[in-house]
């Protein structure tokens, strides 16, 4: 069978976001909102655990990556260590199957890809498995935190949202965690408000139809509403963009297997 | 018990370079599909029979291998067809994985049988490499192997009875063996000297096995050695054929610096048991690892191997593995597909015909021309023809000679539809633009059916650059889709029925604008001309609709408010929700009351835009707002760049980019250069514009200013605070949605619309 789920459930995933982006980012309201951002992964422990991440980490995804020529001090890697599916009541994981080589002392961000079929039972079972997953992941060697990308719909944001919660209280308290996030979450959609995140890394690439509007606003100066969303940014090679702050931590996806030159070339595009 | 068969191509899959494609983020839309560009268009099984139309050089190799094949008059008979197919799919399809947690399931129902057995232990397939500083999982213990261990198991069963000791310990055993397929080290103990001899060599290959799992390859190597050596174990067919296979995993996981001798001893051992007759059970298992070996020791020796028996013209059993192979080991010496740059070719391996086209073909440099033209020069194939007709511009010395050997392709060749496409493409560039529309018009008249819609697509786009007229564009600017697609990760995949709505699904079949066609009708064309094509019936009503709101809208943001009045009746027949608002515009005298009138109705008609769409577009009814903000404008048609903003994924990068890339939009014969002049500057008029929800907010509050008694103006304050929500905005937007709201606050607070609107938008 082929997955199709992804797309068709994205377009659920922007609409739902919008709509509650429309309750939520009102001007008379804006204070409010933004008080209760403000606790958002803001705790001095969050700050620690990802203080050792370099300012740009590369994103090895699922396939040969030979990274011997990065400077760990100045750049970290952020591997697909595995891929979860959801598959009615079952978590079938698929682990990294293409080599990875990175220099000694490289600070590694274990990423789990979550992916799900058309009917998952989101049972809680599924919640112990999936944390107990990625905590496997996250004791290997020099790995000082895990990322979850997972494009949950609105549906399963509450199975995702408890999950993350679980995952929290199982990692190590040294470990940080890390999730990708869709625009339109950092937008308004307040559903990561309370999670115990240290960071949501807002993907600024392949953004469909929001791309136009997104980039509009952030090109003019804004910032993301949410809190988690502003320190990091997700960016591809093949979509430069010239407003990233140079406060913010990049995640760098290529569309080929990285070389010393894409890399170089993202640290002068970047000026990290 | 281990494996006595292994699957070559699933550790091909494993072990060399398939990669997943990136996902992506999204919420996307669906898009119209007019020309495919990374692989031909569905179903496959029409390219792999034979209908290859034109050829596009930005296709996967295992395409443009089959178009080779085809332009030199090879064919493919039934089952190499859907062997190609198959490939295809394999690559193009996200699939599940195979359930792996579930292969362990014989081995542990039948060790149930067993009375008094420990309980079931959790098995996981998967084991790290255990190595500084890689982080790779592999796969340790295949399907078969628990498979072989219930089958034995049930076997000694019934010669020694499942309650004896030596069922239990042998059960002791092999659960130590698979202890290993995740981690650790797990040896069975040697079995003893008053055990039966059957059970004695089984317990010799259980701990030969233990050893290969646990990563001991040397030991595991020594003992499948000795248990081959012995005439009495039931084993010693099965393990010679594991003597190889432990050296083949010694070479993928062991030290680099071994790699070579490992596959070398297995090539070795690999032949030896092919040349053995006694070893006849294992022949088929042997020769796909050698095959395996021989991709990773002799890449070179095997790409030339494959680029021969790939071309062979009795049926090619292998053809799927082969051609698998072959791209693989191709994308090692020159850089895959999607390769932004690709490595030259060793000279060994360009005296491959096939493998030197396909670098040709796919290559971008003056070289790869000139290198065209002589191979066509010494061999005159039509595969080379192909090749340099593609990459020849229309003053190049050699045109006359190629265009007058094209002209020899009859239409039932399957080089027509290329030599085609680019000998009227020759023939535009050298400024014989009658010879071409002829062609052209011949082509599309007599041969249309037997294109792929892609090709046609191509053909049309060429034939509505060429037009001597609006209605010749119109005619040829409106085509009908190859597919619809989410298109999320760039690969193409046309949507399946269940992915798509009823409005989606009604679309099948229906003629719309494609990127070019859009393209002129937004960019460079007046409004004068586009009047007219709003007021043409060459245009099906969906598509009239879509320009003559494009053009009245762009007639009042550039306040030509002739022009938009003549619209009004073209308007009223195709979109009757806005008659009661147009009528009410019409009877406005001056000019500032027509505008407001004209903005009044557009508030209340967010899908009315001053572009019109290309593909699927705004499925919204123009009444109604769009939930992703593609409401009033918020089209690259005429916004501003933003920043970042680059061009198009599928086409940056790409060292061999689809033909469809290469238009000129201002060739066309039938726009004037006042013409184009003056779409240019009224290009820039709307651009200089800005957000439309500053210009809606900026112009209702001026009409307010002006005219606070008109009724309708609280309501217009209350739609124009709603754009700066739902339209796409820019940074200077809060301070327009703040100025619209405070009037409507301050100056109508009784107002319905007042009480309607507790918010003003910041982003």
């Amino acid at each position: 069978m082929r997955i199709r789920i992804p797309r068709l459930n994205r377009k659920t995933i922007g609409v739902a976001a919008l709509l509650v982006a429309s309750a939520l980012s009102v001007g008379v309201m804006r204070s409010t909102v933004r008080k209760g951002c403000l606790s958002e992964g803001s705790n001095a422990s969050s700050v620690a655990r990802l203080s050792a991440v370099p300012p740009i980490i590369l994103w090895a995804w699922e396939r040969p990556e030979q990274l011997d020529f990065i400077d760990p001090t100045r750049v970290g890697v952020a591997f697909l260590s595995q891929t979860l599916y959801l598959r009615g009541d079952q978590v079938v994981a698929q682990p990294r199957r293409q080599p990875l080589n990175v220099p000694s002392g490289t600070r590694l961000i274990a990423v789990t890809r979550i992916e799900v079929d058309r009917s998952p039972a989101l049972s809680s079972e599924q919640i112990n498995r999936v944390v107990q997953k990625i905590g496997e992941v996250a004791r290997s060697p020099e790995v000082i935190g895990v990322q979850v990308d997972f494009d949950a719909t609105r549906s399963q944001q509450k199975f995702y949202h408890d999950m993350l919660v679980a995952l929290r209280r199982a990692l190590p308290g040294s470990t940080g965690l890390s999730i990708t996030a869709l625009a339109s979450w950092c937008q308004g959609d307040n559903w990561m408000s309370d999670l115990p995140l240290d960071e949501a890394v807002p993907m600024l690439f392949r953004m469909g139809i929001e791309r136009r509007q997104i980039l509009s606003q952030l090109s003019s100066g804004a910032n993301f509403n949410s809190t988690l969303c502003r320190n990091s940014a997700g960016i591809s090679t093949d979509e430069p963009l010239t407003f990233i702050p140079r406060s913010a931590r990049i995640y760098v996806f290529n569309t080929k297997p990285w070389s010393s030159s894409a890399m170089q070339k993202v640290m002068e595009t970047y000026q990290r | 018990m281990n494996s006595r068969t292994v699957c070559a191509i699933a550790l091909m899959g494993v072990l060399l370079l398939s990669s997943q494609p990136s996902l992506a983020c999204g919420p996307f839309s669906l898009d119209a599909v007019f020309t495919f560009t990374v692989h031909p268009e569905y179903p496959l099984d029409s390219f792999a029979g034979g209908k290859i139309g034109v050829i596009e050089p930005s296709h996967a190799r295992s395409y443009l291998f089959v178009a080779y094949r085809y332009l030199n008059g090879a064919s493919f008979n039934a089952e190499e067809q859907k062997a190609l197919v198959e490939l295809w799919h394999d690559r193009l399809d996200f699939t599940w994985p195979e359930y792996d947690q579930e292969w362990p399931k014989p081995w542990l129902a039948a060790r149930q049988k067993v009375p008094g057995v420990t309980p079931a232990p959790t098995i996981s397939v998967d084991r790290h490499r255990e190595k500084p500083n890689e982080y790779e999982t592999y796969l340790n213990c295949q399907k078969d192997a628990f498979e072989t261990a219930a089958a034995t198991l049930e076997a000694r069963i019934k010669e020694f009875g499942a309650e004896s000791a030596e069922i239990k310990d042998w059960v002791s055993a092999q659960d130590q063996v698979f202890a290993n397929c995740s981690e650790g080290q797990h040896l069975p103990g040697a079995a003893t000297a008053e055990a039966p001899p059957l059970l004695r060599s089984d317990r010799s290959y259980q701990i030969a096995a233990a050893n290969f799992y646990s990563g001991n390859f040397d030991e595991a190597q020594k003992l499948f050695v000795a248990i081959s050596d012995d005439n009495s174990s039931p084993w010693r067919q099965t393990a010679q054929y594991l003597v190889a296979r432990t050296l083949i995993r010694k070479a993928s996981l062991g030290p680099k610096e071994g790699r070579d001798t490992a596959l070398g001893q297995a090539e070795e051992q690999l032949r030896k048991i092919i040349g053995d007759q006694k070893l006849a059970s294992t022949h088929l298992a042997a020769a796909r690892l050698l095959n395996l070996v021989r991709v990773r020791l002799h890449p070179e020796e095997k790409l030339h191997e494959l680029a021969h028996s790939l071309l062979r013209k009795e049926q090619n059993e292998r053809l799927k593995q082969d051609l698998w192979d072959y791209t693989i080991l191709l994308d090692g010496f020159i850089g895959d597909d999607d390769s932004s740059k690709k490595r030259e070719l060793p000279a060994s391996l360009t005296q491959d015909d096939l493998t030197d086209w396909l670098a040709t073909i796919q290559a971008s440099d003056s070289g790869s021309l000139n290198h065209a033209i002589t191979k066509w020069q010494q061999q005159r194939s039509v595969a080379w023809l192909v090749a340099a007709l593609g990459k020849i511009d229309g003053h190049h010395a050699k045109v006359a000679e190629l265009v007058s050997t094209g002209a020899k392709i009859g239409p039932d060749s399957p080089a027509f539809p290329s030599v085609s496409f680019h000998t009227i493409r020759l023939a535009i560039e050298s400024g014989k633009l009658d010879q071409a529309r002829t062609r052209l018009d011949e082509i599309l008249a007599k041969h249309k059916s037997r294109l792929p819609t892609s090709s046609v697509n191509l053909f049309l786009g060429q034939r509505m650059m060429l037009a001597t007229d609006l209605g010749e564009f119109l005619t040829f600017a409106q085509r009908v889709p190859a597919a619809f697609s989410w298109n999320d990760d760039g690969r193409e995949i046309p949507a399946e029925a269940s992915e798509v709505g009823e409005d989606i699904k009604t679309m099948q079949g229906q003629k719309l604008f494609d990127l070019d066609g859009a393209e002129i009708l937004n960019k460079r064309i007046p409004l004068a001309i586009l009047k007219e094509a709003a007021m043409s019936d060459v245009l099906p009503v969906h598509l009239r609709r879509d320009v003559a709101q494009a053009a009245w809208i762009r007639a009042i943001l550039l306040n030509d408010y002739k022009t938009a009045k003549e619209l009004v009746p073209t308007l009223n027949r195709l979109v009757p929700q806005m008659r009661l608002l147009l009528a009410e515009y019409a009877q406005a005298q001056q000019a500032d009351a027509t505008k407001f009138s004209a903005l009044y109705l557009w508030l209340k008609f967010p899908g009315v835009e001053p572009v019109v769409d290309a593909g699927v577009g705004r499925r919204t009814q123009l009444n109604q707002q769009e939930s992703f903000r593609d409401n009033w404008w918020c089209s690259s048609a005429i916004s501003p760049e933003v920043a970042g903003e680059s061009e198009s994924e599928q086409t940056q990068g790409a060292t061999a980019r689809p033909i469809t890339a290469r238009t000129d939009a201002n060739a066309l014969s039938f726009v004037s250069t006042a013409q184009r002049d003056a779409a240019a500057r009224e290009h820039n008029q709307l651009k200089a514009l800005g957000a439309a929800p500053n210009y809606l907010c900026r112009e209702v509050i001026a009409w307010a200013t002006k005219s606070p008694s008109d009724p309708r103006v609280p309501e217009a304050l209350h739609l124009a605070v709603r754009t700066t929500r739902y339209g796409c905005t820019d940074k200077e937007t809060a301070r327009w949605s703040k100025a619209a709201f405070d009037l409507l606050h301050r100056r109508y607070p009784a107002s319905p619309w007042a009480k309607k609107t507790p918010y003003w938008f910041k982003d």
